[in-house]
C-alpha cells in the first residue's frame, strides 16, 4: 500500500476512535507478547509488509504459508498416539497386535533409568525400573522387543536425549544381527539435550558432550541411515516445563543452530543435513498467537536457513514440526471440559500447519488415561481435521491483519530471543549456568501467580466454579515382579557374555571418545557384545565427565 | 526464641519434574523461610546427608513418578539408622493418590499434600514446624 494511502487509513482511524470513544473502557494486555493488543488492526499496522516477500506461496520460500503447496488438504495431519509401558515382552506382544491392526510405526518409551544410563540393577533404579516406560539394559531386550517384527519395513521413533546415539547403536546392532542393513532403517529419534537439560529432566554428560554425541549421530546417520530422522528438536520440554511461546522457539532454535554448526564444523554440507531437522513444539489455548508462532517460525526458520547458513535446497528451509496441546492447560476441576480447551488446541496447531500431533487426554492431569479418554483424544483431532473444513484451502488465516501483525511480531521476538542466548554466550554456557532455566522458572511463576490471582480464567478452577467432589489419582501399580525379572536377566547377560570382548569394546569406545572420533560405530560394537547402557555411559563419562544441573530456583 | 525456619527441598529419585518443587521453594522463600534445593535425582543418602549438612529443621519431598512410597520409606529409614528421626520433619507433595497417604504418614511423614493443594496451605503448615 502506497504511504498516502496509509496515512489516510491512520487519520481515519484516529477519527473512528474518537467519533465512538473507542479504548475509553481501557487497554486490553496480550501476556503472551507483553503488549497492548488494539481494538482492530489495519493493513497501517503492518509496515513494510508485502505478499510475496511476506507471504509467498505454501511451499515456497520463505515457507511462511506452509512447507508444502497443498498442507493437509488431501489428508489429515499425523495422528500420534504414545505408547509403552512395561516388560519387552509386554510391548513387544502390543506392538505386534497394533501391527496386525495396520499401525505401521513403532513406538518406544523408555523408563527414567534407561534416560539416565542406568542399568536396571544399579540402586538408583530402585522403585523405577519399567514404571514409566521399558527398561533398556542391553540389546537382549532389544532383541525381545522387535522379535518377530519386520525392522526395515517399520519406522521405529523413540524420545531419547543425551543417550539418543547409545539407543540408535543397539536398534543398528539388532538389524544388523538379524541381517537386514542399517541404510534400510527408518523413523526417528529426539536427540535433543539441550531442551532437556533446559527443560524438564538432567542430562548424564556436560553439555558441550553431549552437543558432540548428538553431532555424532547426526553425522552418522546423514552418511549411513539416509530414511532415518535422527534430530528432533524438543521445544516442548521447555514449554511443559513453564516456559512462554517466545522463549520455546527462541531458545529450540539457538539449540538447532549449535547442533547445526557442530555438524558443519565436521564438514557436512548445510544441504545434506538441515533436511534431517524437524521440531516437536507445544501450545496452548491462545489460538491466533500459537498460530502466528508457528507461521512467523517457519519464516523465521527459512531466512536463517537460506540467509546466514547458505542453504539451495527447498527442503533445508523447512520448518516442520509435530505438536502437542500443553498438557498444564488441563486441569482437575470439572475435567470434562478440557475436550474443549484440547479442541482449542488442536484448532491452533492446525491453523498453524502443523505435520503431525500428539494429544494429551483430558483426564491425564490426575489419572492413567482410559482407553476411553484416549480415544476421545484421538477423535477429537479426528474432528477437527475431517470434520470442519479447516483444511480444505492452506493457511486460512493468512491476510488476517490481526494474525499478520501477530506474526510480524512473533518473528521479531523469536529472532531477539535467539540473540539474547548468543548474545549470553550460546545455549551450552546459558543453560550450565542456569540463565535459560531461571528465565523458564520466572515465567512458570508469573502464569501460577495469574491463575492464582484470577488474571488468567480458568474455569471451574477460578471461575465459574460448582461444588463437585475431587477426582482422585491413580497411578500404574509398579509391577514388581517384572522389574525383578529384568534385573534377574540383565545380570545373566552380564555373566554369560564374553567379558573380554566387553572390554575390549569399552577400551575402542573410549579411545574415540577420547580422540573425537565419531563414537558411533564403537557403540554398535559393544552393543553387539551384550555392553549394557549403563556400561556405555559409564565409560563415556570416565572422558567426558558428568553434567553438573545448576540448582536454579 | 525459635530460629528462622530452614527447608531442604529434595527430589529424590529420578524422575525430573521439579515445577511443583521449585514453586513451593519460592513460596517459603517468599515467607521469610530459607531454603535449600538438592537439584533432581537424588539418591535417599544423598537427601538425608544434605539434610545434615544444611541443617535445615524440615524435609520437603516432591515426587511425580510414582516411586514416593518406596523412596520415602528408605529416607524414613535412613533417618531412623542415623537417630535422627526426631530432628527432621517431613513433608511430601507431588502426585500421590490418597489411597497412599495412610502409608506415608505411619512412615512418620508429618503431612501429605497432594498436587492441587493450596500453596498457602503449604507454606503455613511448613511455618507450624518451625522449632
Amino acid at each position: 500500500m502506497i504511504d498516502e494511502q496509509l496515512q489516510r487509513l491512520v487519520r481515519a482511524e484516529e477519527e473512528w476512535k474518537n467519533e465512538l470513544k473507542v479504548g475509553s473502557k481501557g487497554a486490553v494486555f496480550s501476556e503472551d507478547l507483553d503488549i497492548e493488543i488494539k481494538p482492530v488492526y489495519t493493513p497501517a499496522d503492518l509496515g513494510g509488509w508485502d505478499y510475496l516477500n511476506s507471504l509467498g506461496f505454501p511451499g515456497q520460500y520463505p515457507f511462511t504459508r506452509g512447507p508444502y503447496p497443498e498442507m493437509s488438504r488431501h489428508g489429515p495431519w499425523r495422528y500420534s498416539i504414545f505408547s509403552g509401558f512395561g516388560s519387552a515382552e509386554d510391548t513387544n506382544a502390543r506392538w505386534k497386535m497394533l501391527y496386525e491392526a495396520g499401525q505401521r510405526s513403532l513406538n518406544l518409551a523408555p523408563d527414567l533409568p534407561t534416560h539416565l544410563g542406568l542399568d536396571s540393577d544399579h540402586p538408583m533404579a530402585y522403585e523405577e525400573v519399567g514404571r514409566v516406560g521399558m527398561a533398556v539394559d542391553t540389546i537382549r531386550d532389544f532383541e525381545i522387543l522387535f522379535e518377530g517384527l519386520p525392522l526395515d519395513e517399520l519406522p521405529f521413533s523413540t524420545n531419547v536425549e543425551a543417550l539418543a546415539p547409545l539407543i540408535i547403536a543397539m536398534y543398528i546392532a539388532v538389524a544388523e544381527k538379524k541381517g537386514i542393513p542399517a541404510g534400510k532403517l527408518s523413523g526417528t529419534i529426539s536427540n535433543d539435550p539441550l531442551s532437556t537439560a533446559a527443560g524438564k529432566q538432567t542430562v548424564v554428560f556436560p553439555l558441550a558432550s553431549c552437543v558432540r554425541l548428538s553431532a555424532d549421530l547426526i553425522e552418522f546417520c546423514t552418511k549411513n541411515l539416509p530414511r532415518f530422522y535422527p534430530i528432533n528438536l524438543k521445544g516442548v520440554n521447555m514449554r511443559e516445563g513453564g516456559c512462554s511461546m517466545v522463549q520455546e522457539m527462541g531458545f529450540v532454535f539457538s539449540f538447532a543452530c549449535t547442533y547445526l554448526d557442530e555438524c558443519l564444523i565436521r564438514g557436512l554440507d548445510i544441504d545434506e543435513v538441515a533436511p534431517k531437522f524437524s521440531f516437536f513444539c507445544c501450545q496452548g489455548l491462545h489460538i491466533f498467537e500459537e498460530a502466528a508462532k508457528y507461521r512467523a517460525s517457519r519464516r523465521l526458520w527459512g531466512s536463517l536457513m537460506k540467509e546466514k547458513y547458505g542453504a539451495q535446497k527447498r527442503e533445508s528451509m523447512l520448518f516442520r514440526f509435530t505438536s502437542i496441546c500443553n498438557p498444564r492447560e488441563f486441569h482437575a476441576e470439572l475435567p470434562e471440559i478440557n475436550l474443549v480447551r484440547g479442541a482449542c488446541g488442536i484448532l491452533a496447531a492446525a491453523l498453524g500447519g502443523a505435520q503431525g500431533m500428539l494429544h494429551p487426554a483430558f483426564d491425564e492431569t490426575y489419572a492413567i488415561p482410559s482407553e476411553r479418554s484416549c480415544l476421545l483424544a484421538l477423535a477429537s483431532q479426528q474432528v477437527i481435521a475431517e470434520e470442519t473444513n479447516i483444511n480444505k484451502t492452506v493457511d486460512p488465516l493468512g491476510g488476517s491483519y490481526y494474525v499478520e501483525y501477530l506474526t510480524n511480531l512473533l518473528e521479531e521476538k523469536i529472532a531477539a530471543k535467539m540473540q539474547e542466548v548468543v548474545n549470553y554466550g550460546g545455549p551450552v554456557k546459558a543453560i550450565e549456568d542456569g540463565y535459560i532455566q531461571k528465565q523458564i522458572l520466572e515465567n512458570f511463576l508469573k502464569e501460577e501467580e495469574a491463575v492464582n490471582s484470577g488474571k488468567k480464567v480458568v474455569v471451574g478452577k477460578n471461575k465459574y466454579k460448582v461444588a463437585q467432589e475431587e477426582p482422585d489419582l491413580e497411578l500404574h501399580i509398579h509391577d514388581q515382579e517384572s522389574a525383578q525379572r529384568q534385573i534377574q536377566r540383565t545380570l545373566q547377560i552380564k555373566a554369560e557374555r564374553d567379558n573380554g570382548a566387553v572390554q575390549a569394546s569399552l577400551a575402542r569406545l573410549k579411545s574415540a571418545a577420547e580422540t573425537g572420533e565419531n563414537v558411533m560405530p564403537y557403540l554398535i560394537e559393544c552393543s553387539k557384545n551384550y555392553v549394557s547402557l549403563g556400561e556405555m555411559t559409564g565409560a563415556l563419562q570416565e572422558v567426558f565427565g558428568r553434567y553438573r544441573e545448576p540448582r536454579v530456583i | 526464641m525459635k530460629r528462622r525456619l530452614r527447608v531442604l527441598i529434595a527430589k529424590p529419585g529420578l524422575d525430573g519434574h521439579d515445577l511443583g518443587a521449585k514453586l513451593i521453594a519460592r513460596a517459603l522463600i517468599g515467607s521469610g523461610a530459607e531454603v535449600v534445593y538438592t537439584g533432581r535425582q537424588q539418591s535417599p543418602e544423598q537427601v538425608v546427608e544434605a539434610a545434615i549438612q544444611e541443617d535445615v529443621q524440615v524435609i520437603g519431598l516432591s515426587y511425580l513418578s510414582g516411586a514416593h512410597v518406596g523412596l520415602t520409606g528408605k529416607i524414613m529409614e535412613s533417618l531412623k539408622e542415623r537417630g535422627l528421626e526426631k530432628e527432621f520433619k517431613v513433608v511430601v507433595g507431588g502426585v500421590i493418590p490418597k489411597q497412599d497417604i495412610p502409608a506415608l504418614e505411619r512412615m512418620g511423614v508429618s503431612k501429605v499434600f497432594p498436587s492441587g493443594s493450596p500453596v498457602a496451605e503449604i507454606v503455613s503448615f511448613f511455618g507450624s514446624l518451625q522449632t
